[in-house]
């Protein structure tokens, strides 16, 4: 079980970083592109398109991490005010429903991305892009986001205390 | 499948009024339970899908509209502008430049105060995150505001409201979402913010100074060690002048035309870190400080911004948009009653809600509105965005109040909420300046290529 809870702290980290370095290369790229259009008038063309997929790259990979550490924004007016064994089953109903609508929208993204894969969709820009590359990561960004909010569910489950986290 | 769409025929010829109730009152029912707000929206969506549209094709079209809700390049700035703030904070910038005010302000009245208000307008002109400004002004200025004996609206309550200035003075990563989702040129309002922000502060000044002139004990006065003239120039030249660069890199080229906002972002990004090297304080680990930060607040904002498309969809297709819109249009209001009655909307939101919640459920609703009304968007979208600057100080819930309480520790709420209030006066006084006098708003805006 541990062993889970480890591979899982990894694969979200491992995410993390990569939408991290993404994010970097955003920083380096568009500032050449425009230096390059402007003074050399030779754009790399590429980085438009490029940038657009790592803005839903970055929180596809990162959903899931951001989820561990309780940095989605909530509103806890209400649960706040409660005495603890509410707020622990409003935790865990709340748990339960992510889970629940990532898997959902995991499931239909894998579809989507699927059939796209099957008819060979390509995303008409500079790139060519197969359109499946690119959507892709909404079924694993989700999926993984479902996996992390089941582990809270279980957790508050299980006792209260949140699973070991790094 | 006959009685499904036999129910969905049902649904469709729905009140559209009755539609929208729904919709609203099960998304603060969704809200209030404590569900994450990105995947609150997610959840109505994915409902008004399947129960409106019938399923099927229509949780494919969904999936779409999460693609096609962030995969927009205009979009870029939201990570840039708050990449920015954190170099700021990790780095010893915005500490020196700090110093270098300090030394400059003699003694005035309120002088801490003062020296509050202008940083954290410098700050804001760095930042694009209100948070990282605000943790910033209190964890630099807080402990010497009260060493010195200054009254809660002068210390806590002008650092809340001049972090908040961040949220308006570019780069600001919440007019970027506002832009987005409205529709309306990032650029202009992004410029536009420029003149309400400095107003806000001028105004703030204004009260530190009648306050301290008129009950000088909510602000004693001290010593001020002599500081020649050759120090304060030299000071300012060395810690402040620099900071210019990057106010150029990202308002001036949007301002000449030379590059989009996007552009502009990863330019500011570029002056910070290089700014932050030039200085010799960027180490590995604030580096990666500033990233983490940064991807946490992105993918934050981000994932909720996955549900925006989705949402004005669905209201759309409920009929409810164009529902409110016919029947808001049958009563005949003038267009700045409208104008009134939506900032209300907004003001009572803003006291419990989330800035970009608050912008996924009213934006698509007031946008069409607006553009009907004949209300200049531009105008309308900077009074909007001071009103949720408003709603980051404004009791109970305000995202602010919570920041100076992890600051201040030992200080009671009521106390906060007592400090924020003259900064929410003054807030709600621009907010009727600029209701009155558009020009504040779109004046410096109409020059942006």
């Amino acid at each position: 079980m541990r062993a889970l809870h480890r591979a899982l702290d990894l694969v979200e980290d491992a995410f993390a970083v990569i939408a991290g370095c993404l994010l970097i290369l955003t920083v380096i790229f568009v500032p050449i592109d425009v230096t390059s259009r402007y003074f050399f008038n030779a754009p790399l063309t590429w980085v438009f398109e490029v940038t657009e997929y790592i803005l839903l790259l970055v929180p596809c990979l990162g959903m899931a991490w951001l989820a561990r550490g309780n940095g989605h924004v909530a509103i806890d007016i209400v649960t706040s005010r409660l005495p603890a064994r509410g707020k622990l089953l409003f935790g865990l109903a709340s748990s339960v429903a992510v889970a629940a609508i990532c898997g959902f929208i995991a499931w239909w993204g894998a579809r989507v991305t699927f059939e796209s894969f099957q008819a060979k969709a390509i995303i008409e820009n500079v790139l060519q892009t197969p359109q499946w590359l690119v959507y892709l990561w909404i079924p694993v960004g989700f999926g993984l986001c479902a996996i992390e909010f089941a582990r809270k569910a279980v957790s508050a489950w299980s006792g209260g205390m949140p699973a070991a986290s790094g | 499948m006959v009685g499904r769409d036999a129910g969905c025929e049902r649904l469709k010829t729905m009140e559209w009024w009755l539609v929208l109730v729904i919709i609203f009152a099960s998304l603060i029912l969704l809200l209030g339970a404590g569900l994450p707000v990105a995947f609150a929206f997610l959840l109505i969506n994915i409902a008004g899908a399947e129960i409106l549209m019938g399923g099927g094709r229509a949780f494919q079209q969904l999936v779409h509209s999460i693609y096609g809700s962030v995969t927009s390049f205009s979009l870029l700035p939201i990570p840039l502008f708050v990449f920015m703030g954190e170099i700021l904070w990790q780095s010893e910038i915005a500490a020196r430049a700090l110093r270098a005010i300090d030394r400059v302000l003699g003694r005035l009245p309120g002088r801490l105060s003062l020296l509050t208000v202008s940083s954290g307008t410098v700050f804001s002109a760095l930042s694009g995150s209100t948070i990282a400004n605000t943790a910033m002004l209190g964890s630099l200025l807080l402990p010497e505001l009260r060493r010195r004996g200054y009254a809660g609206d002068l210390s806590m309550g002008a650092i809340m409201a001049s972090g908040a200035l961040a949220m308006l003075i570019p780069p600001s990563a919440l007019a970027v979402v506002f832009a987005a989702i409205a529709k309306v040129s990032i650029g202009k309002v992004l410029v536009a913010l420029i003149v309400p922000g400095l107003i806000l502060a001028t105004l703030y000044a204004v009260y530190i100074v009648g306050r301290a002139v008129r009950q000088p004990q909510s602000a004693p006065s001290y010593e001020v060690s002599h500081v020649t003239l050759r120090e304060k120039v030299m000071g300012l030249a060395l810690y402040v002048a620099p900071l210019s660069i990057i106010v150029f890199l990202v308002i001036g080229v949007i301002f000449l035309g030379v590059a989009t906002p996007t552009e502009a972002a990863a330019f500011g990004c570029v002056g910070s870190v290089g700014l932050a090297l030039a200085y010799r304080d960027l180490t590995w680990k604030r580096f990666l400080e500033a990233i983490k930060g940064t991807l946490k607040i992105s993918v934050m904002m981000l994932t909720i911004m996955a549900a925006a498309i989705g949402f004005s969809q669905l209201l759309a297709y409920s009929g409810a948009s164009r529902g409110l819109l016919e029947h808001v249009m049958s009563f005949d209001v003038s267009p700045i009653m409208l104008l009134i009655l939506m900032q209300l909307v907004l003001l009572v939101l803003g006291c419990f809600m989330e800035q970009i919640a608050i912008m996924l459920i009213t934006l698509p609703i007031f946008m069409p509105i607006i553009k009907v009304a004949g209300i200049d968007p531009i105008w309308f979208a900077v009074i909007c965005l001071l009103n949720l600057e408003l709603a980051l100080m404004t009791p109970p819930f305000g995202l602010l109040l919570f920041v100076m309480q992890g600051a201040a520790r030992t200080v009671r709420m009521q106390e906060i909420y007592r400090a924020a209030l003259p900064f929410v006066a003054i807030d709600l006084i621009v907010i009727c300046l600029l209701l009155a006098f558009p020009v504040l708003a779109t004046g410096l805006s109409r020059f942006v290529r």
